[in-house]
């Protein structure tokens, strides 16, 4: 039988206006409303973060992705369930802090036997740079630990496999040779350009009430129903003029 | 090892969770646990100390058994002082415990909670 202690805990005025809160906001989805409640709950992406420091990813990061599996778990909790949100969130915390580790540590694991052997393979070099009074070869290292000179270099990749190389980093000699500015991508400004062209063609093309949808709606990020009261229409009037719209666009793109 | 039981009695303080884990990590290791789930054991081991300090007991009696699964049963001995009014964390131990174990039992006794069981699979 399990007792969950939690729930007979903690204030009752507050437990409420909890409730009632992760009730609205079930009904509404204001972001208003979410941010207050995540700014709630935060506390507990906070102590759940703290739990797992140590294991090879900063805190910082797993408040990060502690905060954002809260949000995750806002969207899908279902008050009136009978079950807290704490109680609800805590395990979704848990599993993506733990997915995050898995990314993480996949890109850069070696298997134990691996690191064992990569430890050894310190050992073989320290030693025989001490007798011999310089860094040893890898043949060296391959006859010392009765490996194949394949296997040793093998050994130094992975030693080296668990870092990530960073972007600052000099890749040849010379002043301008940062990994960065060497890694290719792709320009996405002529795009853009070709995008605002084609925006503006448009918008030439539009009755002013059509304009002034757009521009509530996509520039100011108010909802059908706000236009709809600005305008002094129906929603559905809304809905019908930006399905217009979208039409005339397609229509001039595929021109 | 199957069966094997290893018993620690610790008092019940937050300096000795750091020997709980160590010797819950040891055991598991011999288990053939991945370290993921070893961590999480090593978590789940120190947050049932934590809930069971909340009832303020003298020491904690801690009982490992190592078979094909690992089993950890804690309980709280003895009284210090006062339990805690309300518990710490807002009881996200016990939230914790749940997301990270294969089954988890926490008893109370007059509202504090002074038994934990959890078993854990490799």
């Amino acid at each position: 039988m399990t007792h969950r202690v939690g729930d007979s805990m903690g204030q009752q005025g507050t437990a409420l206006s909890e409730q009632a809160l992760l009730e609205s906001y079930a009904k509404t989805r204001s972001e208003t409303l979410r941010n207050q409640i995540l700014e709630k709950y935060l506390y507990i992406a906070e102590i759940v973060a703290k739990k797992f420091v140590g294991r090879g990813v900063e805190y910082d990061d797993l408040f990060q992705v502690a905060s954002l599996a809260l949000v995750k778990a806002l969207d899908r909790f279902e008050p009136g369930r009978g079950v807290k949100f704490a109680s609800f969130a805590t395990p979704t915390l848990v599993g993506e802090i733990k997915n995050y580790f898995r990314d993480k540590t996949r890109m850069v694991r070696i298997s134990r036997r691996e690191t064992e052997m990569v430890r050894k393979l310190e050992e073989a070099k320290a030693h025989l740079t001490t007798k011999y009074g310089r860094s040893a070869t890898p043949e060296q290292v391959a006859e010392y630990m009765g490996l194949s000179v394949e296997r040793v270099l093998e050994l130094m990749e992975a030693q080296s496999a668990g870092y990530a190389t960073s972007l600052d980093s000099y890749v040849a000699t010379g002043e301008d040779s940062q990994l960065i500015k060497l890694v290719g991508s792709t320009d996405d400004a002529y795009e853009q350009i070709e995008d605002k062209d084609f925006l503006e063609y448009c918008f030439e093309h539009l009755n002013d009430v059509e304009k002034k949808v757009i521009e509530q709606r996509y520039g100011q990020n108010k909802s059908q129903l706000e236009v709809a009261a600005m305008l002094g229409v129906s929603q559905m009037y809304i809905s019908r003029i930006e399905r217009r719209i979208l039409l005339k666009f397609r229509n001039f793109y595929e021109k | 090892m199957s069966g094997d039981v290893i018993r620690l009695e610790v008092p019940a303080r937050p300096e000795y969770i750091l020997a709980v884990r160590l010797v819950v990590s040891a055991v598991a290791e011999r288990g053939g646990f991945s370290i993921e789930d070893i961590e999480d054991l090593k978590v789940a081991s120190a947050e049932a100390c934590i809930l069971l300090m909340d009832s303020a007991p003298e020491t904690l009696d801690i009982r490992i058994t190592a078979g094909d699964a690992l089993s950890l049963e804690i309980k709280a001995l003895g009284q210090r002082g006062a339990a805690a009014k309300t518990s710490s964390e807002e009881g996200l131990s016990q939230y914790l415990l749940e997301a990270l174990v294969d089954n988890c039992e926490i008893r109370q006794e007059g509202g504090v909670v002074r038994s934990v069981r959890f078993t854990k699979r490799p």
